[in-house]
């Protein structure tokens, strides 16, 4: 439409007032429409009832439920990273509030202490048992999120994916797309890390003939198994990738 | 090397930056905040795998709609074998009370603009809630830009009286519902 001219003798076609309210006409154009406009209150009543359903419209879903409000129920991967945030969100919120609660008592040193003690607790083990490549990039999705909200949050996040099973070969070079993904997120984040099961490793390498090449930003660990349920005793929080 | 993982980058930031609009628009086509949850995580995930078939940076947003679009397609004709008898109530909102009760709400017409033709529907949102360029309406669903102004014609002319006509009987909701299950 832009770079059109409009012809004043002839009537106001629905397609160019929908270009006018859509600001989809040159400039020229749309000073000629507007001087008729003064002269013809029915073109004026066309426009403003246009104008008025494009209002509507966008007015309509101007506050629709949020995104992340629904992650929740929408799929496998994002609902325990969601639970995963909130969880951290409200511990920090808790863990800040206790210790101003407690400002009073406690000596500075020990409060910035305290405050050091409550961000390094917030350690993340992301599990992946399944080769599905899918789920893997939106794990790796929802992974980078949380990263970024922690980030610009400036709060401390650790976060270790540990993969054991088929989900290994996720973790080699035989997943392109998913490599690159890894090394971005790895490259970007100093505080994550990917690990993968050599038992798994050496099982599917005896019973399937398969041989893993990991990735260089894989650390190799004896059981996948062993490591998830060491950090979940040292305090980490397991989320099922 | 570098300049390609800058681009990456830049391009995910910007996916990022944009995805409340994304849904806003998927939520738009289907009324349903988990499915257009999973719209725009299908559409996002597709596009940040694919950033190399993505000639022109600038069009990214209008590329991603393309994407999200033809997973919203996807889901339809998956979703044609299943569709139940609730779901077509829904669609329909056949509710007579509920239906003139919000006649004048924002869900009354969100209902409206999902009764419309797919096409319109599609132009329409496109172009008041993405407030895209019809040029880039035209990108987005491969059409020219003269088909946009015309769908968009219709189909502002068509949610006209939809939004008339509060009277859920007169509407031609049903045979929305019904099209849809062939």
């Amino acid at each position: 439409m832009k770079g059109s001219q409009h012809n004043p003798d002839k009537p106001v076609s629905d397609e160019l007032i929908n270009a006018f309210i859509d600001h989809q006409i040159t400039n020229e154009d749309r000073l000629e429409l507007l001087s008729q406009i003064k002269q013809d209150d029915t073109l004026a009543k066309r426009i403003c009832e246009m104008k008025q359903l494009k209002e509507l419209t966008r007015h309509a879903f101007a506050d629709i439920p949020a995104a992340h409000a629904r992650f929740e129920q929408a799929r496998p991967a994002f609902p325990r990273l969601a639970a995963a945030i909130a969880i951290f969100s409200v511990g920090l919120l808790l863990g800040i509030a206790g210790i101003y609660s407690n400002q009073q008592t406690l000596p500075t040193n020990l409060l910035s202490s305290a405050s050091a003690i409550q961000q390094a607790q917030t350690r993340v083990l992301i599990h992946l048992t399944s080769a599905d490549p899918e789920a893997a990039l939106n794990t790796l999705q929802s992974l980078q999120q949380l990263l970024e909200q922690y980030r610009h949050n400036q709060q401390q996040v650790m976060v270790e994916v540990v993969a054991n099973g088929d989900a290994v070969r996720l973790l080699s070079s035989s997943s392109p797309a998913i490599a690159v993904r890894i090394a971005e997120l790895s490259s970007e984040f100093d505080n994550l890390s990917f690990a993968a099961c050599k038992n798994s490793i050496d099982q599917m390498k005896v019973t399937r003939g398969l041989i893993i090449e990991l990735l260089p930003q894989v650390k190799l660990i004896d059981s996948g198994v062993v490591q998830v349920i060491q950090r979940q005793r040292d305090g980490w929080t397991y989320i099922r990738g | 090397m570098f300049k390609s993982k800058a681009r990456h980058k830049k391009l995910s930031r910007q996916l990022c930056e944009n995805r409340q609009r994304f849904y806003k628009l998927a939520y738009s086509w289907s009324g349903d905040g988990m499915l257009a949850d999973d719209l725009v995580q299908d559409a996002t995930q597709k596009a940040l795998t694919s950033f190399d078939s993505l000639k022109d940076d600038s069009k990214l947003q209008a590329w991603t709609c393309q994407i999200m679009l033809n997973c919203y397609r996807d889901w339809l004709r998956r979703r044609k074998d299943t569709l139940d008898v609730d779901d077509l109530n829904l669609l329909s909102g056949s509710d007579p009370l509920g239906e003139l009760s919000s006649a004048d709400s924002t869900q009354f017409v969100r209902r409206c603009i999902r009764k419309l033709n797919e096409n319109h529907r599609n132009v329409i949102t496109l172009v008041d809630l993405m407030e895209f360029s019809y040029e880039e309406v035209s990108l987005t669903l491969d059409i020219p830009v003269g088909t946009v102004m015309s769908r968009l014609c219709r189909g502002r002319a068509q949610l006209k009286l939809l939004l008339a006509d509060t009277e859920p009987s007169q509407t031609s909701s049903t045979n929305y519902g019904l099209r849809r299950v062939k």
